[in-house]
């Protein structure tokens, strides 16, 4: 009965790290950014590619990889935003206005730089295998890959939610996630914060897809399920609340392994449900003010 | 008596004259342009191509991996040689590939044959990627009477409708011949025990619908049955109910991300059932390479080709084909169809001795082909050839080790341990 529940739980929490992740990139781009940036799971993807490249071509570590792409990450978010974003921005009428046009534009990178991959990578399936040993933890097993993935995901969470509650760009965030204008009003340079955000966007993603890379296959059309993910967990946590994110992201994963105990037919089907469940029932979000 | 006025021999005079002259002018040249016409419609230089396939999107991977990457070869090969003898024209034609990406769209698929029939008017057209695509393209290419040898097809209905579509050809062997291999493989290693798992698409169904009441009939006990969805993330709650279940023959009816999964999961959780079996993948060179020689040993899948088979040209073309794109980047299965299917198509046009699509296929449809995957017979548009129906990766090598009579190595059994 223990082993069984830790099963669940410690396999639930590793699906769930990542997913956490993930949805943290898309809350900081959408829910303060304003940019339903449908691109994000390309950045997942390059990320997986870039970790699979310096692995198998140079026997680069993904833990390695980590720290090397991470700043590469922002910055090419950072500058995605004050060449695209920030132009399409002070261009909008509304906000409103603003959402949808850059929804527009984040597809047009999404086929951009998925086409870059396939004419770089080719579209065929790759893989590597690091770290795939098992572990014991009470008598159940894991593979080792996996559980360092979580420990990642937490401790890149954590890394997080301290920069947000304790820096001063980290207030800075929260409060043009509050109210922008406000923001603005005291002192904030709003500019500079969105592309912050945008980059710290990018970094997760990246930062997940080197992650992604050492547990699954990959190959350059993989993204779009990363941002499916993302956009039920940042729904379910709230949008605009990190901390929901988070959560949210670990409360998926959980459901998804119960589900796929009792039968795996009906895991996606379970993401689902919640999705239109919190729609219905609760449309900002568990955390959503 | 009145002379007769003599009348200047000029246009405005003869004017009924000038007008037949002006007929027999125009209808001479008429006849001279369409003649020059017919003439260069007859010799064709080149044979020309199509090829609507997935480049982008989820299809791609196994597009490149099993159909584009021999395809070329074969292309290149062919015009490296000059092209194709065609008896009618008393000459060789070099091809030449018009290739469209359908982005593993059904209806972008469709629209593109239509559009490499109608306004590109190709002579011949090579098949998309992947059951669904084939089974759209199937009436449009019977329509428009293009014979197309469809590769990556995979479905018992096939059968039922291919009276239907007599111009579309199922060069793969379909999942019948492919399951019906794996009973008598597990009653000869005296397999007892099974779990069988499967995705929720046609494959999976389909292939587990065959084997299940075989392994009932034949006296092994299915301990476990369960499918899960396709974009499944994590199988180990499902492979850990395996493993409790401690059977002797694992059967996953997959697509290739979970048989990587499944492979990588298994590992880690220890589940090693003395006979482990997945689906489509397997016989890629990615999955070795993607886990090691030494992880895969003695890892089973469906459909089994390798250099070893006792057809002619067969080792050569493999060399050929790592040469060609890697050693990595093979398909130990579908890539020996794949070229054995333009061999098949390479050798009717020769034997049609012209590029009359009616002719080629009642060419390709009566009679036996030499092709790197043993003597190609189609009986109602079904290739009935098989090489190997059950594969076993041993030290690198995908070896066939079922059907008994078409082995290249005995089966390891039990399987190793995971390293």
């Amino acid at each position: 009965m223990l082993v069984t529940f830790l099963d669940i739980a410690i396999g639930g929490l590793i699906t769930g790290g990542i997913y956490a992740l993930i949805a943290v990139g898309l809350s900081l781009q959408y829910g303060v950014g304003r940019v339903l940036n449908v691109s994000h799971g390309e950045f997942i993807m390059v990320g997986a590619f870039a970790g699979w490249s310096l692995y198998t071509i140079w026997g680069i570590s993904p833990l390695v990889s980590l720290v090397i792409c991470s700043p590469i990450f922002f910055l090419i978010g950072f500058f995605v935003h004050i060449t695209l974003f920030r132009y399409l921005r002070s261009r909008s009428k509304s906000v409103e206005a603003f959402i949808d046009s850059s929804l527009l534009v984040s597809f047009g990178l999404l086929f951009i730089v998925q086409n870059i991959a396939l004419i770089t990578w080719k579209a065929d399936i790759r893989g590597y295998s690091y770290w795939d040993t098992s572990v014991t933890i009470l008598e159940a097993v894991f593979s080792l890959n996996r559980l360092v993935a979580l420990f990642f995901a937490v401790a890149m969470s954590g890394a997080f939610y301290l920069f947000l509650t304790h820096s001063r760009v980290g207030k800075a965030i929260r409060a043009s996630a509050e109210d922008p204008v406000t923001a603005q009003v005291m002192g904030v340079n709003i500019n500079r914060v969105l592309g912050i955000c945008f980059g710290l966007g990018a970094l997760m993603a990246g930062f997940s897809g080197i992650l992604i890379s050492m547990i699954y296959e990959i190959q350059p059309n993989m993204g779009l399920e990363y941002t499916l993910i993302a956009i039920i967990v940042v729904a379910l946590g709230g949008l605009g609340s990190i901390t929901g994110s988070l959560i949210g992201g670990f409360i998926l994963g959980l459901i998804g392994n119960i589900v796929t105990y009792v039968d795996p037919g009906l895991s996606l089907v379970a993401y689902y449900m919640i999705f239109i469940l919190v729609l219905l029932v609760r449309p900002k979000g568990i955390f959503g003010k | 008596m009145k002379k007769d006025k003599k009348r200047p021999l000029t246009l405005q005079n003869y004017p009924g004259a000038v007008l037949i002259l002006a007929f027999m002018l125009f209808t001479g040249v008429c006849l001279i342009l369409t003649q020059a016409q017919a003439a260069s419609g007859k010799a064709p230089d080149k044979i020309r191509i199509g090829n609507a396939i997935s480049l982008s999107g989820p299809y791609a991977p196994g597009a490149t991996t099993t159909q584009i990457a021999p395809y070329d070869m074969w292309l290149k090969e062919v015009n490296a040689k000059g092209g194709i003898f065609v008896k009618e024209y008393g000459k060789k034609l070099p091809l030449e590939m018009i290739r469209y990406d359908d982005k593993s769209d059904i209806g972008t698929a469709v629209k593109l044959i239509e559009k490499l029939i109608l306004e590109d008017k190709v002579d011949l057209l090579l098949p998309p990627w992947g059951t669904s695509m084939n089974f759209a393209i199937a009436p449009i290419v019977t329509k428009y009477e293009y014979p197309v040898m469809g590769v990556t097809v995979d479905s018992m209905k096939i059968k039922e409708i291919a009276p239907k579509i007599p111009y579309f050809f199922v060069h793969l062997n379909q999942p019948p011949v492919k399951a019906e291999a794996i009973i008598p493989l597990l009653k000869e290693l005296g397999v007892k025990t099974a779990a069988v798992v499967h995705h929720a698409d046609l494959h999976g169904i389909e292939f587990a619908g065959y084997v299940m009441p075989q392994l009932s009939i034949n006296g092994i006990d299915v301990v476990l049955y369960k499918t899960y969805p396709m974009g499944a993330k994590d199988l180990s709650p499902l492979l850990k109910q395996v493993k409790a279940a401690d059977v002797d023959a694992f059967l996953a009816f997959t697509y290739p991300p979970e048989t990587f999964l499944i492979t990588g999961q298994a590992k880690a959780i220890g589940l090693n059932p003395k006979l482990f079996y997945m689906s489509i993948g397997t016989a890629f060179a990615a999955y070795r390479e993607t886990f090691g020689a030494n992880v895969v040993e003695g890892v089973m899948g469906t459909g089994a080709w390798n250099p070893k088979v006792p057809y002619p040209g067969a080792k050569d073309f493999w060399d050929r084909m790592i040469q060609a794109v890697g050693p990595g980047k093979v398909d130990w299965y579908g890539n020996a169809f794949c070229y054995s299917s333009v061999q098949v198509l390479e050798q009717a046009i020769e034997k049609a001795g012209t590029l009359d699509r009616k002719k080629i296929r009642s060419v390709i449809a009566g009679n036996t082909f030499d092709t790197v995957i043993g003597p190609v017979r189609y009986e109602n548009q079904i290739n009935v050839q098989s090489p190997g129906e059950v594969g076993q990766w041993q030290n690198g090598e995908f070896e066939i080790v079922a059907a008994k009579a078409k082995r290249t190595a005995n089966p390891i059994y039990p399987k190793p341990q995971w390293p």
